[in-house]
């Protein structure tokens, strides 16, 4: 019964308090309906670089040109290339679409791809991180966001042998 | 004290609530203020039942029991503690934060996202936990009672880094001196609209941070994982009968949420404006991959969270130390340390003598970041017990961390730290938003800011200990603490071998030496605000540069005598294995398909056409005084002149098509650096010092120009008229005559066509430069870190000490090259690389001979070669 009472205070209590209108000084909001709020009065950004900007896919202006196609089978091209590479550890990979990136230079602009790789070696061995990707060429340009353990474990290699005497 | 004046003006309302909450607050205090769990038998969730509690651990099972050696991590029998854990159904958790308007105002944020959540493991079948009636109370040692705990001290860690980062906030922008502009964000003025920086955030959205209390990983582990904002506390069947499992110490749960919360630090400035806004999709990371001074400061600082939590100077004692002997202290004074060291001038943790020292093995020398960051974690420990020493406090006042002494000591630290990161993680390149738009004065611009930060001028100890000391100077000596003296901080800094700088830089990596703040601040942004930027450079007082020991780069240089220049790698097995560990891990180490590659190698420990070759210069220190830090730079940079400003194109194929292109085919030749090349061998001396000559450095480094002229229907590559091209050239023998020319020079005689090339346009599409047709730097191999050089000794020597054995290389000192397969056998190669290091006395800064000062190397600088030691390395390609 106490404890009963003791609830129905603090439901009386949390609902008091939250509903007071702390127009003073405090305003208490979502970051997201704060956002949505001002893009409808956002002035022009004035900061903007005049060189190179980068926007997201849905504010691209259509009157720029695209000067690098997107490859077939992007993705198979990505996964055959890690394929490669660990033919000798069993590695899980796996990629997911984040977003494409237009670069604008002057009246140029080439889009990238940024997707999220996933490798997994098993025994809960996994590396992950985001990767900028060409999908004309497949080439990845930037890596970043890389995973951080604990416990390193680098190649440590030994230079038994591998001396190197510049004596030509 | 943080919330600010405003929260009192609803005193009437507030009194109100408060009358109710009252009865609540006295009934909680009938509960013990802690309990002995006893497993399953006794506190069960009916206890509980709606007071959202549960009984929590505050440390873990062996500093609880007090028995160093205590066998399992089952809670039973411990001193456990009721804790609020959370109203909502599943453990999940927004963020709050309090934002300052301006000196009197605040405004409270909320996360629109869940910010923190907790899940057993990342098995995607995994239910969530639910409190049952109002109860998280599951039976000590489960499985629900360890996830409940784990989000307790998330949250916990999160609550009291909002509190400090509002702190910050407030103080930076409103309250402070505002001799230097504030790196965090502004909230004010008309350019930043989204303040969503004080959490991890992507496209403007906040994320949310998922913790997997029992992370199944072989061997034990633990990891942050930052592209998917995961955190796993490892636990393995191995330790099962032990009931191990590191989320039983609240130390390593701070450590791993530490490097969360370093990742927000570090992109503090980088949250784009609005989400439609996409400015950069990139991120700062503290550190790249393998060893690097900046892993071991993130390290360092992710340490320091579990000391600004708990107050205990040691973190890990039985996650890391009961089974793994890995335990680490933060403290001299600390008996894990089995070593002189003392809590004095001359016995601290100081750099760069102990980089390499682990405490449970004193006897090794281990290149590690976790190690190398202890250096770090003391010296923090050690500022804010000065702190707590020198400063005057408020006696009286709420806390939430150890006691109130240590929360506003420890809160001063913490402001120290989101300041120092948010300017050097800063990829817009303003470094604060009082400067004015397109006035860059950090990590250079915004387009090449990513590479500037990670590569080019990284945060290492004395890029960090220069901008965190700039910050003691603005925000503790002349503000907060004028007790804590500067003479004081760089007496303290010089103690641990960090005082490595002579200047503060106060006015920021500035982008061409000649501006400052004063004069170019954005009012508006900080309109209402007395902000009285410094216009002079503060220089460190040389009386307190007494350990810290800085060597001029003149002193590092290859071998000139019997020793190898190199330890060479081109065994296929080890080469493949490289690569694999480096792709794992995130680097871009593609090679040239059909053009290069390890089915090429031979391991002959020469360097032949087709191979992967990786190698290890082996650096000579010839001064007396250790060199720390050592960097080997293999990445583009303006050291070739173009012949003829007027003729830029790229010679590739599509250039040749066009009128406008074919007969402007450009062509470089290497400068004379350090007088190699010779004039008489093809190098070019400086002359004028005007664009696109061998004394004018790229402003920009920008490489390739693919913007199209008025009259061009397709893209013709050019270059920009300094543009920073590939490191290695080739020696041509032309009748009786020896030149250096470049790789397209020389690829052009021997016939080797644009898809024969490496990085041929199949892979680099308008991106091709022909300068690295013949020899590439592997994109995510061309820099190389070496711990340390000892005093008179070679790279090699000083990594075998005492041992007679071969020295042992780590990945992270190793760059990785492939040669084109079509390379003629004969050909001589030269490679410039570009060498610096910590604490070097003349690679961040120059005697001005106009003013006979002391000058730092603007941001542009690093684009050229007089930061760095120059080295040659040459080699003969055989078959």
């Amino acid at each position: 019964m106490k404890k009963l009472i003791g609830l129905f205070i603090i439901i009386l209590a949390v609902i008091f308090f939250f509903r007071e209108e702390r127009d003073d000084v405090v305003i208490e909001k979502s970051v997201k309906e704060k956002t949505r709020r001002e893009i409808a009065s956002l002035p022009p950004i004035p900061d903007m670089p005049k060189k190179m900007i980068m926007k997201a896919e849905e504010t691209v202006s259509r009157d720029i040109t695209s000067t690098n196609k997107e490859a077939t089978k992007l993705e198979q091209k990505i996964i055959d290339h890690y394929s490669q590479v660990f033919e000798e550890v069993e590695t899980k990979v796996s990629l997911e679409y984040m977003q494409t990136i237009i670069l604008e230079e002057d009246a140029h602009s080439s889009s990238m791809q940024v997707y999220k790789v996933s490798l997994d070696q098993g025994l809960g061995n996994k590396s992950r991180f985001l990767a900028m990707i060409d999908p004309e060429t497949g080439s990845i340009v930037k890596t970043w966001n890389h995973t951080r353990y604990e416990f390193k474990r680098p190649l440590r290699i030994s230079g038994e042998g591998q001396e190197f005497y510049a004596d030509f | 004290m943080f919330l600010g004046k405003g929260m009192f003006k609803n005193s009437q309302k507030n009194l109100a609530s408060i009358i109710l909450i009252l009865p609540l607050f006295i009934a909680s205090c009938e509960d013990p203020t802690t309990l002995k769990g006893k497993g399953k038998s006794t506190n069960s969730l009916g206890d509980f039942y709606g007071t959202h509690k549960s009984l929590t651990y505050l440390d873990s099972p062996l500093i609880l029991s007090g028995n160093p050696n205590k066998p399992t991590g089952s809670f039973a029998g411990l001193s456990l503690v009721p804790n609020f854990i959370t109203a909502n159904q599943t453990l999940t958790e927004k963020c709050f934060f309090t934002q300052s308007t301006s000196t009197f105002t605040k405004e409270n944020l909320v996360t629109s996202n869940d910010c923190i959540k907790v899940l057993l493991n990342d098995d995607p079948n995994t239910l969530m936990l639910t409190s049952e009636n109002g109860s998280w109370n599951y039976p000590v040692d489960s499985d629900e009672f360890i996830q409940v705990n784990t989000f307790y001290h998330i949250k916990k860690l999160t609550e009291a880094f909002h509190k400090t980062l509002s702190f910050t906030h407030d103080h930076v922008h409103f309250r402070g001196n505002l001799v230097i502009p504030p790196a965090t964000p502004s909230r004010m003025g008309n350019s930043f609209y989204n303040a969503n920086n004080f959490w991890l955030s992507e496209l403007g959205i906040s994320q949310t941070l998922t913790t997997f209390a029992k992370c199944n990983i072989e061997p034990m582990n633990a990891y942050f994982d930052p592209a998917n904002n995961e955190i796993c506390l490892g636990w393995n069947e191995q330790y099962a009968q032990h009931k191990f499992s590191m989320a039983q110490d609240p130390s390593v749960i701070y450590h791993e949420l530490g490097h969360a919360l370093i990742k927000t630090m570090m992109n503090q400035r980088n949250i784009e404006h609005s989400p439609t806004y996409r400015f950069k999709p990139f991120q700062s990371e503290l550190g790249t991959l393998f060893y690097d001074e900046g892993g071991a400061i993130n390290e360092g600082i992710a340490d320091y969270f579990s000391y600004y939590m708990l107050g205990r100077k040691r973190i890990g004692e039985w996650a890391m130390g009961r089974f793994f002997k890995s335990a680490r202290p933060m403290s001299e004074s600390d008996s894990l340390h089995k070593i002189d060291v003392a809590e004095t001038f001359d016995k601290r943790l100081s750099y760069p003598h102990f980089l390499q020292y682990d405490p449970n093995d004193p006897s090794r020398n281990y290149e590690d970041i976790h190690y190398a960051g202890q250096i770090v974690s003391h010296y923090l420990v050690t500022l804010t017990e000065d702190f707590k020493n020198t400063c005057s406090y408020p006696t009286t006042g709420s806390f939430s961390r150890v006691n109130l002494k240590h929360e506003i000591a420890s809160n001063y630290v913490m402001m120290l730290i989101s300041e120092t990161l948010a300017e050097l993680g800063d990829l817009y390149g303003r470094g604060s938003d009082f400067i004015a738009v397109n006035d860059y004065f950090n990590n250079l611009n915004t387009d090449q800011s990513f590479l500037w930060a990670h590569v080019v001028n990284p945060a290492n100890m004395r890029r960090f200990a220069q901008t965190f000391a700039k910050n003691i100077n603005a925000y503790i000596s002349s503000d907060l603490c004028p007790e804590f003296s500067i003479d004081r901080s760089e007496q303290l800094l010089d103690s641990y071998g960090l005082l490595l700088f002579k200047s503060y830089k106060d006015q920021g990596q500035n982008f061409d030496g000649t501006k400052t703040y004063a004069g170019l601040g954005n009012p508006s942004v900080f309109a209402g605000r007395n902000l009285q930027p410094q216009s002079i450079e503060t220089n460190v007082n040389e009386l307190n540069r007494r350990k810290s020991s800085l060597v001029a780069k003149s002193f590092i240089n290859l071998p000139d005598d019997t020793r190898s220049v190199a330890y060479l790698f081109d065994s296929p097995s080890i080469i493949r294995q490289m690569l694999a560990n480096l792709t794992f891990e995130g680097a871009n180490v593609r090679t040239t398909e059909g053009i290069a590659g390890v089915e090429y190698n031979n391991g002959k420990v020469d360097i032949s056409p087709g191979e992967i070759v990786g190698i290890s210069l082996n650096l000579v220190n010839n001064s007396n005084t250790t060199m720390a830090g050592v960097q080997i730079l293999a990445n583009d940079f303006d050291h070739m002149e173009i012949e003829n400003k007027d003729n830029r194109y790229v010679n590739r194929n599509i250039n040749k098509l066009y009128s406008n292109s074919q007969n402007k085919i450009a062509k470089f030749n290497p400068c004379s650096i350090n007088n190699f090349p010779k004039v008489s061998e093809g190098g070019i001396l400086g002359g004028i010092d005007s664009e696109s000559k061998c004394d004018f450095i790229t402003k920009n480094n920008e490489q390739i120009d693919l913007s199209l002229l008025p009259d061009e229907t397709a893209i013709s590559p050019k270059y920009f008229k300094d543009a920073p091209q590939p490191v290695c050239f080739v020696e041509k023998m032309d009748q009786n005559q020896t030149r250096w020319v470049s790789q397209d020079e020389a690829r052009t005689s021997f016939q080797i066509e644009d898809h024969h090339c490496l990085n041929n346009p199949l892979m680099s599409g308008n991106k091709f430069n022909p300068n690295e047709c013949l020899i590439r730097m592997l994109p995510g191999a061309n820099q190389a870190i070496l711990g340390k050089i000892d005093p008179q000794k070679t790279w090699a020597e000083t990594l075998k000490g005492d041992s007679n054995e071969a020295p042992i290389f780590n990945q992270s000192s190793i760059l990785l090259m492939e040669l084109n397969k079509n390379i003629p056998p004969g050909t001589v190669f030269n490679c410039r690389f570009r060498v610096r290091f910590s604490n070097c006395s003349d690679c961040y800064n120059y005697r001005d001979t106009s003013t006979n000062k002391e000058k730092e190397y603007a941001d542009y600088e690093y684009a050229g070669h007089k930061p760095f030691q120059t080295i040659n390395f040459q080699f003969l390609v055989k078959p």
